[in-house]
Protein backbone atom coordinates (compact mmCIF):
# COMPACT_ATOMS: atom_id res chain seq x y z
CA UNK A 1 0.00 0.00 0.00
CA UNK A 2 2.61 2.47 -1.04
CA UNK A 3 1.36 6.01 -1.05
CA UNK A 4 3.45 6.80 -4.11
CA UNK A 5 1.55 4.31 -6.24
CA UNK A 6 -1.28 6.82 -6.56
CA UNK A 7 -0.84 9.81 -8.83
CA UNK A 8 -0.46 13.18 -7.14
CA UNK A 9 -3.86 14.91 -7.08
CA UNK A 10 -4.41 17.67 -9.65
CA UNK A 11 -4.29 20.41 -7.06
CA UNK A 12 -0.82 19.36 -5.97
CA UNK A 13 0.73 19.09 -9.44
CA UNK A 14 -0.68 22.50 -10.42
CA UNK A 15 -0.22 24.22 -7.08
CA UNK A 16 1.70 27.15 -8.56
CA UNK A 17 -1.12 27.93 -10.95
CA UNK A 18 -3.85 28.73 -8.46
CA UNK A 19 -4.11 32.40 -7.58
CA UNK A 20 -4.18 32.82 -3.79
CA UNK A 21 -7.59 33.41 -2.31
CA UNK A 22 -8.18 34.69 1.22
CA UNK A 23 -11.15 32.45 1.91
CA UNK A 24 -9.37 29.34 0.74
CA UNK A 25 -10.54 27.08 -2.06
CA UNK A 26 -12.70 24.05 -2.55
CA UNK A 27 -10.40 21.17 -3.48
CA UNK A 28 -13.01 19.41 -5.62
CA UNK A 29 -13.44 22.53 -7.74
CA UNK A 30 -9.66 22.94 -7.98
CA UNK A 31 -9.23 19.37 -9.20
CA UNK A 32 -11.92 19.91 -11.77
CA UNK A 33 -10.37 23.17 -12.95
CA UNK A 34 -6.93 21.58 -13.34
CA UNK A 35 -8.24 18.35 -14.73
CA UNK A 36 -9.27 17.78 -18.33
CA UNK A 37 -10.08 21.05 -20.10
CA UNK A 38 -13.04 22.41 -18.20
CA UNK A 39 -16.02 22.85 -20.45
CA UNK A 40 -17.73 25.71 -18.74
CA UNK A 41 -18.27 28.10 -21.65
CA UNK A 42 -21.98 27.69 -21.22
CA UNK A 43 -21.76 28.72 -17.58
CA UNK A 44 -19.63 31.73 -18.48
CA UNK A 45 -22.11 32.82 -21.17
CA UNK A 46 -24.95 32.43 -18.72
CA UNK A 47 -23.20 34.60 -16.18
CA UNK A 48 -22.28 37.24 -18.74
CA UNK A 49 -25.86 37.41 -19.92
CA UNK A 50 -27.10 37.98 -16.40
CA UNK A 51 -24.94 41.07 -15.96
CA UNK A 52 -26.75 44.35 -16.29
CA UNK A 53 -27.23 47.59 -14.41
CA UNK A 54 -31.03 47.40 -14.42
CA UNK A 55 -33.38 45.46 -12.23
CA UNK A 56 -34.01 44.91 -8.58
CA UNK A 57 -30.57 43.82 -7.49
CA UNK A 58 -28.13 43.81 -10.39
CA UNK A 59 -25.19 43.63 -7.99
CA UNK A 60 -26.00 40.02 -7.14
CA UNK A 61 -25.26 38.85 -10.69
CA UNK A 62 -21.84 40.48 -10.50
CA UNK A 63 -20.98 38.95 -7.14
CA UNK A 64 -21.98 35.42 -8.18
CA UNK A 65 -20.05 35.75 -11.43
CA UNK A 66 -16.94 36.99 -9.60
CA UNK A 67 -17.16 34.12 -7.10
CA UNK A 68 -17.61 31.65 -9.97
CA UNK A 69 -14.56 32.98 -11.82
CA UNK A 70 -12.43 32.84 -8.71
CA UNK A 71 -13.29 29.26 -7.88
CA UNK A 72 -13.46 27.77 -11.37
CA UNK A 73 -10.73 29.73 -13.12
CA UNK A 74 -7.99 29.70 -10.49
CA UNK A 75 -5.26 30.43 -13.02
CA UNK A 76 -6.92 33.47 -14.53
CA UNK A 77 -6.82 36.15 -11.86
CA UNK A 78 -7.17 38.84 -14.52
CA UNK A 79 -10.72 37.85 -15.49
CA UNK A 80 -12.02 38.29 -11.93
CA UNK A 81 -10.03 41.52 -11.56
CA UNK A 82 -11.51 43.06 -14.71
CA UNK A 83 -14.99 41.96 -13.76
CA UNK A 84 -14.62 43.66 -10.39
CA UNK A 85 -13.42 46.79 -12.15
CA UNK A 86 -16.51 46.79 -14.36
CA UNK A 87 -18.78 46.28 -11.41
CA UNK A 88 -17.21 49.00 -9.28
CA UNK A 89 -17.36 51.56 -12.08
CA UNK A 90 -20.89 50.62 -13.10
CA UNK A 91 -22.45 51.25 -9.70
CA UNK A 92 -20.24 54.04 -8.40
CA UNK A 93 -23.03 56.57 -8.40
CA UNK A 94 -25.77 54.21 -7.30
CA UNK A 95 -27.17 55.40 -3.98
CA UNK A 96 -28.62 52.10 -2.81
CA UNK A 97 -25.25 50.35 -2.87
CA UNK A 98 -23.17 53.01 -1.16
CA UNK A 99 -22.94 50.99 2.03
CA UNK A 100 -23.94 47.58 0.76
CA UNK A 101 -21.50 45.06 2.22
CA UNK A 102 -21.17 43.15 -1.05
CA UNK A 103 -20.43 46.27 -3.06
CA UNK A 104 -17.89 47.56 -0.55
CA UNK A 105 -16.23 44.13 -0.56
CA UNK A 106 -16.06 44.31 -4.37
CA UNK A 107 -14.13 47.58 -4.11
CA UNK A 108 -11.84 46.21 -1.40
CA UNK A 109 -11.07 43.07 -3.39
CA UNK A 110 -10.27 45.29 -6.36
CA UNK A 111 -8.00 47.44 -4.18
CA UNK A 112 -6.21 44.31 -2.97
CA UNK A 113 -4.86 43.76 -6.46
CA UNK A 114 -3.61 47.31 -6.96
CA UNK A 115 -0.08 48.37 -6.18
CA UNK A 116 -1.05 51.81 -4.98
CA UNK A 117 -4.63 51.84 -3.74
CA UNK A 118 -4.37 55.20 -1.99
CA UNK A 119 -6.08 57.03 -4.84
CA UNK A 120 -8.78 54.39 -4.96
CA UNK A 121 -9.58 54.76 -1.27
CA UNK A 122 -9.72 58.53 -1.63
CA UNK A 123 -12.10 58.10 -4.56
CA UNK A 124 -14.30 55.82 -2.48
CA UNK A 125 -14.35 58.38 0.31
CA UNK A 126 -15.26 61.13 -2.12
CA UNK A 127 -18.09 59.07 -3.52
CA UNK A 128 -19.12 58.15 0.04
CA UNK A 129 -18.86 54.43 -0.68
CA UNK A 130 -18.27 52.26 2.39
CA UNK A 131 -17.93 55.06 4.94
CA UNK A 132 -20.10 53.10 7.36
CA UNK A 133 -18.15 49.93 6.79
CA UNK A 134 -15.36 49.04 9.22
CA UNK A 135 -13.78 46.83 6.55
CA UNK A 136 -13.16 49.89 4.38
CA UNK A 137 -11.38 51.88 7.11
CA UNK A 138 -9.37 48.86 8.24
CA UNK A 139 -8.26 48.07 4.71
CA UNK A 140 -7.18 51.67 4.04
CA UNK A 141 -5.34 51.90 7.36
CA UNK A 142 -3.59 48.59 6.76
CA UNK A 143 -2.37 49.56 3.30
CA UNK A 144 -1.17 52.93 4.68
CA UNK A 145 0.70 51.19 7.44
CA UNK A 146 2.32 48.84 4.94
CA UNK A 147 3.65 51.81 3.01
CA UNK A 148 5.04 53.32 6.20
CA UNK A 149 2.46 56.07 6.75
CA UNK A 150 1.87 55.09 10.35
CA UNK A 151 0.40 58.43 11.48
CA UNK A 152 -2.02 58.33 8.60
CA UNK A 153 -3.10 54.81 9.57
CA UNK A 154 -3.73 55.91 13.18
CA UNK A 155 -5.86 58.80 11.89
CA UNK A 156 -7.88 56.47 9.70
CA UNK A 157 -8.76 54.14 12.55
CA UNK A 158 -9.89 57.13 14.62
CA UNK A 159 -11.94 58.44 11.73
CA UNK A 160 -13.61 55.10 11.22
CA UNK A 161 -14.65 55.01 14.86
CA UNK A 162 -15.91 58.59 14.66
CA UNK A 163 -18.07 57.80 11.66
CA UNK A 164 -19.56 54.92 13.59
CA UNK A 165 -18.50 52.32 11.07
CA UNK A 166 -19.81 48.83 11.70
CA UNK A 167 -18.92 46.30 12.98
CA UNK A 168 -17.23 48.31 15.72
CA UNK A 169 -15.49 45.27 17.26
CA UNK A 170 -13.59 44.77 14.01
CA UNK A 171 -12.32 48.36 14.10
CA UNK A 172 -11.32 48.23 17.76
CA UNK A 173 -9.61 44.84 17.35
CA UNK A 174 -7.63 45.92 14.27
CA UNK A 175 -6.74 49.21 15.91
CA UNK A 176 -5.43 47.39 18.99
CA UNK A 177 -3.33 45.08 16.78
CA UNK A 178 -2.02 48.10 14.86
CA UNK A 179 -1.02 49.85 18.09
CA UNK A 180 0.69 46.69 19.33
CA UNK A 181 2.67 46.57 16.09
CA UNK A 182 3.60 50.26 16.47
CA UNK A 183 4.86 49.68 20.01
CA UNK A 184 6.78 46.64 18.77
CA UNK A 185 8.37 48.71 16.03
CA UNK A 186 9.48 51.32 18.55
CA UNK A 187 10.94 48.72 20.86
CA UNK A 188 12.72 46.82 18.10
CA UNK A 189 13.42 49.34 15.40
CA UNK A 190 14.24 47.64 12.11
CA UNK A 191 17.97 47.77 11.35
CA UNK A 192 18.86 50.91 9.41
CA UNK A 193 19.22 50.25 5.72
CA UNK A 194 22.84 50.56 4.60
CA UNK A 195 23.23 53.92 2.85
CA UNK A 196 24.64 53.63 -0.64
CA UNK A 197 28.29 54.64 -0.73
CA UNK A 198 29.90 56.71 -3.41
CA UNK A 199 28.26 59.98 -4.14
CA UNK A 200 27.47 61.09 -0.63
CA UNK A 201 30.60 59.68 0.97
CA UNK A 202 33.11 62.05 -0.52
CA UNK A 203 31.80 65.45 -1.08
CA UNK A 204 34.43 67.45 -2.94
CA UNK A 205 35.15 70.51 -0.88
CA UNK A 206 34.31 73.62 -2.74
CA UNK A 207 34.45 77.26 -1.96
CA UNK A 208 30.96 78.48 -1.25
CA UNK A 209 29.35 79.78 -4.39
CA UNK A 210 29.30 83.48 -4.71
CA UNK A 211 26.12 85.00 -3.46
CA UNK A 212 24.58 87.31 -5.98
CA UNK A 213 25.80 90.73 -5.07
CA UNK A 214 22.65 92.59 -5.99
CA UNK A 215 20.48 93.40 -3.03
CA UNK A 216 16.82 94.10 -3.48
CA UNK A 217 16.25 97.68 -4.52
CA UNK A 218 15.89 100.04 -1.61
CA UNK A 219 12.63 101.23 -3.07
CA UNK A 220 11.59 97.73 -2.11
CA UNK A 221 8.22 96.39 -2.99
CA UNK A 222 8.00 96.35 -6.77
CA UNK A 223 8.69 92.74 -7.78
CA UNK A 224 11.02 91.92 -10.61
CA UNK A 225 8.17 90.22 -12.52
CA UNK A 226 5.05 91.90 -13.69
CA UNK A 227 1.94 89.99 -12.80
CA UNK A 228 -0.75 89.90 -15.45
CA UNK A 229 -4.32 90.33 -14.21
CA UNK A 230 -7.15 89.32 -16.47
CA UNK A 231 -9.85 92.00 -16.08
CA UNK A 232 -12.71 90.15 -17.66
CA UNK A 233 -12.64 86.92 -15.66
CA UNK A 234 -15.89 85.38 -14.47
CA UNK A 235 -15.84 84.14 -10.88
CA UNK A 236 -14.85 80.46 -10.87
CA UNK A 237 -17.39 78.09 -9.35
CA UNK A 238 -16.40 74.65 -8.19
CA UNK A 239 -17.61 72.02 -10.66
CA UNK A 240 -20.33 69.75 -9.39
CA UNK A 241 -18.27 66.59 -9.54
CA UNK A 242 -14.60 67.11 -10.17
CA UNK A 243 -13.73 63.40 -9.93
CA UNK A 244 -16.45 61.61 -11.83
CA UNK A 245 -14.70 58.39 -12.67
CA UNK A 246 -11.79 56.39 -11.41
CA UNK A 247 -10.96 54.87 -14.75
CA UNK A 248 -9.83 51.35 -15.43
CA UNK A 249 -6.34 50.08 -14.72
CA UNK A 250 -5.60 49.89 -18.44
CA UNK A 251 -6.41 53.58 -18.91
CA UNK A 252 -4.43 54.66 -15.89
CA UNK A 253 -1.36 52.63 -16.71
CA UNK A 254 -1.24 53.08 -20.49
CA UNK A 255 1.76 55.40 -20.51
CA UNK A 256 3.71 53.08 -18.29
CA UNK A 257 3.29 49.83 -20.13
CA UNK A 258 4.80 48.64 -23.36
CA UNK A 259 3.45 45.85 -25.47
CA UNK A 260 5.66 42.93 -26.44
CA UNK A 261 8.05 43.56 -29.34
CA UNK A 262 10.59 41.39 -31.14
CA UNK A 263 13.74 40.90 -29.12
CA UNK A 264 16.19 42.60 -31.40
CA UNK A 265 16.95 42.77 -35.10
CA UNK A 266 20.68 42.23 -34.69
CA UNK A 267 22.01 38.73 -34.19
CA UNK A 268 24.46 38.00 -31.43
CA UNK A 269 27.83 37.00 -32.83
CA UNK A 270 29.44 33.93 -31.31
CA UNK A 271 32.43 34.69 -29.10
CA UNK A 272 35.83 33.81 -30.51
CA UNK A 273 37.08 32.11 -27.37
CA UNK A 274 35.54 28.78 -26.46
CA UNK A 275 33.26 28.65 -23.47
CA UNK A 276 34.78 27.15 -20.33
CA UNK A 277 34.05 23.47 -20.04
CA UNK A 278 32.03 22.11 -17.18
CA UNK A 279 34.87 19.95 -15.97
CA UNK A 280 36.96 22.98 -15.10
CA UNK A 281 34.17 24.55 -13.05
CA UNK A 282 34.68 24.41 -9.28
CA UNK A 283 32.42 21.95 -7.42
CA UNK A 284 29.52 23.64 -5.60
CA UNK A 285 30.12 24.65 -2.00
CA UNK A 286 26.91 23.00 -0.75
CA UNK A 287 25.56 19.48 -0.78
CA UNK A 288 23.62 18.92 -3.94
CA UNK A 289 20.70 16.56 -3.28
CA UNK A 290 20.31 14.06 -6.11
CA UNK A 291 16.93 12.42 -6.47
CA UNK A 292 17.39 8.74 -7.33
CA UNK A 293 14.70 8.91 -10.01
CA UNK A 294 16.55 11.65 -11.89
CA UNK A 295 19.84 9.78 -12.00
CA UNK A 296 18.19 6.87 -13.81
CA UNK A 297 16.46 8.85 -16.58
CA UNK A 298 18.77 10.41 -19.23
CA UNK A 299 18.26 14.02 -20.27
CA UNK A 300 15.80 14.34 -23.22
CA UNK A 301 17.24 15.34 -26.61
CA UNK A 302 16.74 19.05 -27.46
CA UNK A 303 13.92 19.91 -29.89
CA UNK A 304 14.08 22.35 -32.78
CA UNK A 305 15.58 25.73 -31.80
CA UNK A 306 13.03 28.08 -30.27
CA UNK A 307 11.64 30.94 -32.33
CA UNK A 308 9.93 34.09 -31.26
CA UNK A 309 6.21 33.60 -30.83
CA UNK A 310 4.24 36.19 -32.71
CA UNK B 1 16.99 0.76 14.04
CA UNK B 2 17.01 -1.27 10.82
CA UNK B 3 18.47 -4.69 11.43
CA UNK B 4 20.03 -7.15 9.01
CA UNK B 5 20.73 -6.99 5.34
CA UNK B 6 17.05 -7.26 4.43
CA UNK B 7 16.42 -3.97 6.31
CA UNK B 8 13.10 -4.92 7.82
CA UNK B 9 11.85 -2.55 10.43
CA UNK B 10 11.34 -3.71 13.97
CA UNK B 11 8.61 -2.36 16.23
CA UNK B 12 11.10 -0.18 18.06
CA UNK B 13 12.43 1.15 14.75
CA UNK B 14 8.95 1.84 13.45
CA UNK B 15 7.99 3.69 16.62
CA UNK B 16 11.11 5.83 16.26
CA UNK B 17 10.26 6.60 12.64
CA UNK B 18 6.69 7.56 13.42
CA UNK B 19 7.68 9.69 16.39
CA UNK B 20 10.32 11.49 14.35
CA UNK B 21 7.79 12.06 11.58
CA UNK B 22 5.36 13.58 14.06
CA UNK B 23 8.04 15.88 15.41
CA UNK B 24 8.91 17.23 11.97
CA UNK B 25 5.30 17.33 10.78
CA UNK B 26 4.19 19.40 13.79
CA UNK B 27 7.10 21.80 13.31
CA UNK B 28 6.28 22.10 9.61
CA UNK B 29 2.66 22.93 10.32
CA UNK B 30 3.65 25.54 12.90
CA UNK B 31 5.97 27.14 10.36
CA UNK B 32 3.77 26.92 7.27
CA UNK B 33 0.62 28.23 8.94
CA UNK B 34 2.48 31.03 10.66
CA UNK B 35 1.50 30.04 14.19
CA UNK B 36 4.93 31.29 15.20
CA UNK B 37 6.88 33.95 13.30
CA UNK B 38 9.42 32.58 10.81
CA UNK B 39 12.34 34.08 12.77
CA UNK B 40 11.76 31.52 15.50
CA UNK B 41 12.63 28.59 13.23
CA UNK B 42 15.92 27.22 12.02
CA UNK B 43 16.73 24.97 9.10
CA UNK B 44 17.55 21.32 9.52
CA UNK B 45 18.27 18.84 6.74
CA UNK B 46 16.00 15.83 7.09
CA UNK B 47 14.28 13.38 4.73
CA UNK B 48 16.29 14.98 1.92
CA UNK B 49 14.48 18.25 2.47
CA UNK B 50 15.31 21.44 4.29
CA UNK B 51 12.91 21.31 7.25
CA UNK B 52 12.09 24.17 9.57
CA UNK B 53 12.29 23.33 13.26
CA UNK B 54 11.34 25.66 16.10
CA UNK B 55 14.28 27.13 17.94
CA UNK B 56 12.30 28.52 20.88
CA UNK B 57 13.30 26.68 24.09
CA UNK B 58 9.88 26.68 25.72
CA UNK B 59 8.24 25.29 22.63
CA UNK B 60 10.94 22.67 22.22
CA UNK B 61 10.57 21.40 25.79
CA UNK B 62 6.81 21.24 25.40
CA UNK B 63 7.07 19.29 22.16
CA UNK B 64 9.71 16.95 23.57
CA UNK B 65 7.47 16.07 26.50
CA UNK B 66 4.53 15.36 24.22
CA UNK B 67 6.62 13.29 21.81
CA UNK B 68 8.12 11.24 24.65
CA UNK B 69 4.61 10.39 25.85
CA UNK B 70 3.55 9.62 22.28
CA UNK B 71 6.45 7.21 21.98
CA UNK B 72 5.34 5.31 25.09
CA UNK B 73 1.83 5.08 23.74
CA UNK B 74 3.02 4.00 20.30
CA UNK B 75 5.04 1.20 21.83
CA UNK B 76 1.92 -0.05 23.57
CA UNK B 77 -0.09 0.38 20.39
CA UNK B 78 -2.42 2.80 22.14
CA UNK B 79 -2.33 5.72 19.71
CA UNK B 80 -5.18 5.96 17.23
CA UNK B 81 -4.85 9.55 16.06
CA UNK B 82 -2.75 12.64 16.59
CA UNK B 83 -4.56 15.90 15.86
CA UNK B 84 -3.01 19.37 15.57
CA UNK B 85 -5.76 21.92 16.16
CA UNK B 86 -5.28 25.54 15.10
CA UNK B 87 -7.56 27.99 16.91
CA UNK B 88 -7.90 31.74 16.63
CA UNK B 89 -6.76 33.48 19.78
CA UNK B 90 -9.44 36.18 19.82
CA UNK B 91 -12.42 34.22 18.57
CA UNK B 92 -11.43 30.90 20.17
CA UNK B 93 -12.77 29.23 17.06
CA UNK B 94 -11.19 26.12 15.55
CA UNK B 95 -9.87 27.11 12.14
CA UNK B 96 -7.85 24.08 11.04
CA UNK B 97 -7.54 20.50 12.12
CA UNK B 98 -4.61 18.37 10.94
CA UNK B 99 -5.25 14.68 11.58
CA UNK B 100 -2.67 11.91 11.52
CA UNK B 101 -4.33 8.52 11.89
CA UNK B 102 -2.06 5.70 13.10
CA UNK B 103 -3.01 2.14 12.21
CA UNK B 104 -1.19 -1.04 13.07
CA UNK B 105 -0.20 -2.82 9.87
CA UNK B 106 -1.29 -6.36 9.19
CA UNK B 107 2.20 -7.83 8.95
CA UNK B 108 1.13 -11.16 7.41
CA UNK B 109 -0.53 -9.53 4.43
CA UNK B 110 2.17 -6.94 3.84
CA UNK B 111 3.81 -7.52 0.43
CA UNK B 112 7.57 -8.08 0.67
CA UNK B 113 8.37 -5.03 -1.45
CA UNK B 114 6.72 -2.73 1.06
CA UNK B 115 8.23 -4.57 4.00
CA UNK B 116 9.87 -1.43 5.24
CA UNK B 117 12.69 -0.28 3.03
CA UNK B 118 14.04 2.83 4.74
CA UNK B 119 14.49 4.67 1.49
CA UNK B 120 10.92 4.01 0.40
CA UNK B 121 9.60 5.23 3.74
CA UNK B 122 11.72 8.37 3.55
CA UNK B 123 10.31 9.08 0.12
CA UNK B 124 6.77 8.67 1.33
CA UNK B 125 7.39 10.98 4.29
CA UNK B 126 9.01 13.47 1.94
CA UNK B 127 5.87 13.42 -0.20
CA UNK B 128 3.64 14.11 2.82
CA UNK B 129 5.79 17.02 3.98
CA UNK B 130 5.74 18.45 0.47
CA UNK B 131 1.98 18.14 0.40
CA UNK B 132 1.69 19.97 3.72
CA UNK B 133 3.64 22.82 2.15
CA UNK B 134 1.55 22.69 -1.02
CA UNK B 135 -1.70 22.83 0.94
CA UNK B 136 -1.40 26.62 1.01
CA UNK B 137 -3.10 26.39 -2.41
CA UNK B 138 -6.48 25.77 -0.85
CA UNK B 139 -6.20 26.65 2.81
CA UNK B 140 -7.82 29.94 3.81
CA UNK B 141 -5.63 32.78 4.99
CA UNK B 142 -5.18 32.82 8.76
CA UNK B 143 -5.95 36.46 9.36
CA UNK B 144 -5.69 36.52 13.12
CA UNK B 145 -3.16 35.39 15.70
CA UNK B 146 -3.52 31.64 16.19
CA UNK B 147 -2.60 29.11 18.83
CA UNK B 148 -2.18 25.37 18.43
CA UNK B 149 -3.28 22.39 20.49
CA UNK B 150 -2.25 18.76 20.32
CA UNK B 151 -4.94 16.13 20.81
CA UNK B 152 -4.21 12.42 20.94
CA UNK B 153 -6.89 9.80 20.51
CA UNK B 154 -5.91 6.76 22.53
CA UNK B 155 -7.49 3.43 23.26
CA UNK B 156 -9.61 3.35 26.38
CA UNK B 157 -7.14 1.03 28.11
CA UNK B 158 -4.21 3.41 27.69
CA UNK B 159 -2.44 4.70 30.77
CA UNK B 160 -2.82 8.49 30.75
CA UNK B 161 -0.50 10.54 32.95
CA UNK B 162 -1.97 13.33 35.05
CA UNK B 163 -0.55 16.13 32.94
CA UNK B 164 -2.94 15.15 30.13
CA UNK B 165 -6.60 16.00 30.44
CA UNK B 166 -9.66 14.90 28.55
CA UNK B 167 -10.64 17.38 25.89
CA UNK B 168 -13.50 17.91 23.49
CA UNK B 169 -12.57 17.06 19.92
CA UNK B 170 -12.65 20.74 18.80
CA UNK B 171 -14.42 20.01 15.55
CA UNK B 172 -14.83 22.75 12.97
CA UNK B 173 -18.30 23.93 12.12
CA UNK B 174 -18.77 23.98 8.30
CA UNK B 175 -15.57 22.21 7.45
CA UNK B 176 -14.00 21.15 4.20
CA UNK B 177 -11.84 18.05 4.41
CA UNK B 178 -8.94 17.03 2.24
CA UNK B 179 -7.23 13.70 2.46
CA UNK B 180 -3.45 13.92 2.12
CA UNK B 181 -0.94 11.13 1.54
CA UNK B 182 0.04 8.39 3.91
CA UNK B 183 3.18 6.44 4.64
CA UNK B 184 3.71 2.96 6.00
CA UNK B 185 6.45 1.14 7.75
CA UNK B 186 5.76 -2.55 7.95
CA UNK B 187 4.46 -2.09 11.48
CA UNK B 188 2.52 1.18 11.39
CA UNK B 189 0.71 3.15 8.73
CA UNK B 190 0.08 6.86 9.15
CA UNK B 191 -2.55 8.71 7.11
CA UNK B 192 -2.66 12.47 6.99
CA UNK B 193 -5.68 14.69 6.39
CA UNK B 194 -6.58 18.32 6.96
CA UNK B 195 -9.95 19.88 7.72
CA UNK B 196 -10.43 23.64 7.42
CA UNK B 197 -13.19 26.13 7.93
CA UNK B 198 -15.24 26.72 4.81
CA UNK B 199 -15.65 30.51 4.62
CA UNK B 200 -17.90 30.26 1.57
CA UNK B 201 -20.53 28.17 3.33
Amino acid sequence: MSALDTEAPAWETSKENAAPRKKGRDVAKLNRAFGAAPDDDAAIRHHEAALSTEGDDPLQAFTTYAAYLEQHRPTDALAAFELRERCCRAFRDDERYKNDARYVQMWLDYADNLQDPDDLFKFMKKKKVGLQSAAFWCAWALRSEERGHVKNAAELYKKGLEKGALPTEMLTAKQAAFEARAVDRERNPPPPRPRPRGLTAQRPSRAPTQQPQSTPAASGTTPALEIFVDEGLRPVTAPVDDWPDFGSLRERAKENTRGPTPWTEAALSAPKTSAPTLASAAPPAFDVFVDDDCVAAPAPAPDAPTTLRD
Amino acid sequence: MADGATSTISLRGSVDLVQEFFEYAINSILYQRGIYPPEEFRRVAKYGLSMMVASDDGLQTYLKKILAQLKTWLEEGDVQRLVVVVTGVETNETLERWTFAVNACDTENAAPSTAGDIKAITKQIQAIIRQITASVTFLPLLDEACAFDLLVYTRKTAAVPGAWEDSDPKYIADSQEVKLRSFTTSVHSVEAAVAYKDHDA
